[in-house]
C-alpha cells in the first residue's frame, strides 16, 4: 500500500461513494419497485419483477453491482466503527447522536440485508419449482408477524443510514462546506430518508 | 459560618494507577475560579472526611484562556479551568482529567500527541534560507479575517477530547491539527508547501478519519469554525489525491 500514499484517504472516499452509487441508488430503485404493489396492485409489481429479472446479465449485475459493493461498504464500515468510540453519554449534541446512530443502523442493516437476501432472493432460486418471486410469495413471507416487525426495523435503519450517509457524503466530498449549507442539506436528506422509508412502508402495507 | 464550595476530584497517582475520588469543602470567596479552588486545596489538602491527603496536581500557565494548559473536564464539560468561574458552576463541582491523553497525575495530562500531530502535518511555514527572501505575497482582507479565526487555536485539546473518532488507541491527528493545515494552506506564503501538508493528511490517521460528529466545533473555547475548515480541506484533499493519482 505504501506505493500509493493516498490509499488510506482514497479507500475511505471509495467507501463513501459506494454508499451512494450503487448502493443508495439501488435502495431507491428497490423502494420504487416495491411501492408499485401499493400504488398499482399485484400485477404491476409482478410485471416489474419479471422485467428486472429479465434484464441481460442480471445475475452478474446483482453480484457485482449490488452484492459486492454492499460487502465492501460493510467491511470498511465495520473497520470505521471499531476505530472510533461513541461518546453520546458525555456530549449529547444532535450531530453526535447521528454519528453514533450511523454506526448502529449500519450494523442493523447488515443483519437485515443478509437475512433478507437469503429469504427473498437465494431461497427461491435454489427451489426448482419456483420460476420467479412474485406478489403471492412475498405475501406468504409477511404472514409471519416477526417478519413484518423485522422488515420495519431493517428498513427504518437502512433509510436512516442512507439519508444520514448522503448528508455525510456531501461533507466528505467537500460539497456542503458552510454551516448554513450543512443545515439545509440536513433537512433535505431527512426528507429523502422519510420519503424512501414511506415508499417501502407502502409496499409493506400492500404485502401484509 | 463561611459559605463552602463543594468539590469532587477524580485523582490518579500515575497513568497505570486506579483512579479514585476525593471530596473537598473550600471556603467561598467572591469571583473564584477553578484554579483558585485548586490553589486553596493545595494550601490545605484535607478531604471532607477530615483526612490529610496529597495536594492535587494540575497544570496552568497564563490564567487568561490563551495558553490552554489548564484544560480539564469540569462538570462533564471539557474547558479551561481558569475561565471556569465557581459562581457559574453547579455544585458539587466535579473535576476530572481530560479523557483522551495519558495521565501524568490527577488532573495533569500529557498532550504530546497533539504536538506530534502538528509536526506530522507540518503546521508551520518554512522561510529559513541563506538570503533575505523579502516580503511575502499580498493577501486580501477577507482571507486575513478568515485565517485569523483559525490562528486563535491554542492546542488546548478540547476538540480532541470531545471527538469520538479520537481515541487513545488510534492515530487520528484530530480537528486542531486539521484546522492548522487549513490555516497554513490559506496563507499566501504557506501555500507553497500546500501539497506536503495535504499529503500528510491523506495517510494513516488523516482527514479521512473525521466522522462529522461535529463535537469539536461545539466545544472549542476559541469558537474556531473547525468543521467548515475540515469541509474545505475535504475538497482540497480530494482534488489533490485525484491529481496525484492521475499525474504521478
Amino acid at each position: 500500500m505504501s506505493s500509493v500514499p493516498e490509499s488510506p484517504f482514497l479507500l475511505r472516499r471509495f467507501q463513501s461513494l459506494l454508499g451512494i452509487i450503487p448502493i443508495g441508488a439501488f435502495f431507491c430503485e428497490h423502494a420504487f419497485t416495491n411501492s408499485l404493489a401499493y400504488f398499482y396492485g399485484p400485477e404491476k409489481f409482478n410485471e416489474a419483477v419479471e422485467f428486472l429479472q429479465g434484464l441481460p446479465f442480471v445475475l452478474f449485475m446483482e453480484v457485482f453491482l449490488i452484492g459486492v459493493p454492499i460487502l465492501l461498504h460493510a467491511a470498511i464500515g465495520l473497520y470505521i466503527w471499531i476505530f472510533g468510540q461513541s461518546n453520546v453519554q458525555h456530549y449529547g449534541y444532535l450531530r453526535n447522536w447521528l454519528y453514533s446512530l450511523q454506526r448502529w443502523t449500519g450494523v442493523i442493516a447488515i443483519i437485515f440485508i443478509v437475512y433478507h437476501v437469503y429469504k427473498l432472493r437465494i431461497e427461491w432460486t435454489l427451489n426448482p419449482d419456483i420460476h420467479h418471486i412474485n406478489f403471492e410469495y412475498v405475501q406468504e413471507y409477511f404472514s409471519k408477524a416477526w417478519h413484518v416487525v423485522f422488515y420495519f426495523i431493517g428498513v427504518a435503519a437502512s433509510a436512516f443510514h442512507f439519508a444520514n450517509g448522503l448528508w455525510n457524503f456531501m461533507v466528505k466530498w467537500g460539497i456542503t462546506v458552510g454551516e448554513r449549507a450543512q443545515t439545509a442539506s440536513g433537512y433535505a436528506c431527512s426528507l429523502i430518508g422519510v420519503g424512501v422509508f414511506a415508499f417501502f412502508m407502502s409496499s409493506l402495507y400492500a404485502f401484509s | 459560618m463561611a459559605k463552602k464550595v463543594e468539590v469532587r476530584i477524580k485523582r490518579q497517582k500515575d497513568n497505570q494507577a486506579e483512579p479514585y475520588w476525593e471530596e473537598f469543602h473550600v471556603d467561598y470567596q467572591p469571583n473564584m475560579n477553578v484554579i483558585t479552588l485548586l490553589q486553596e486545596i493545595q494550601r490545605n489538602p484535607v478531604t471532607v472526611q477530615g483526612e490529610k491527603t496529597t495536594p492535587v496536581a494540575w497544570d496552568c500557565s497564563c490564567l487568561e484562556e490563551i495558553c490552554g494548559a489548564c484544560t480539564m473536564v469540569i462538570n462533564g464539560q471539557v474547558q479551561q479551568s481558569c475561565s471556569a468561574l465557581v459562581d457559574n458552576l453547579e455544585q458539587p463541582i466535579v473535576l476530572e482529567p481530560m479523557r483522551k491523553f495519558p495521565i501524568v497525575r490527577d488532573l495533569l495530562v500529557d498532550r504530546t500527541r497533539m504536538f506530534e500531530a502538528l509536526k506530522k502535518v507540518k503546521a508551520w511555514i518554512p522561510i529559513d534560507g541563506t538570503y533575505d527572501l523579502g516580503a511575502g505575497p499580498k493577501q486580501s482582507q477577507t482571507n486575513q479575517q478568515e485565517m485569523y479565526l483559525y490562528s486563535r487555536c491554542m492546542t488546548c485539546g478540547c476538540c480532541v477530547d470531545a471527538c469520538p473518532q479520537y481515541t487513545p488507541d488510534n492515530s487520528f491527528v484530530g480537528p486542531a491539527a486539521l484546522g492548522q493545515v487549513f490555516l497554513f494552506n490559506q496563507n499566501p506564503t504557506g501555500k507553497f508547501n500546500k501539497e506536503e501538508r495535504l499529503a500528510a493528511i491523506m495517510g494513516d490517521g488523516g482527514i479521512q478519519e473525521c466522522g462529522n460528529a461535529q463535537n469539536c466545533v461545539r466545544v472549542c473555547p476559541k469558537e474556531i469554525p473547525l468543521t467548515t475548515g475540515i469541509a474545505k480541506l475535504n475538497g482540497a484533499t480530494l482534488s489533490q489525491a485525484l491529481k496525484n493519482l492521475l499525474k504521478k
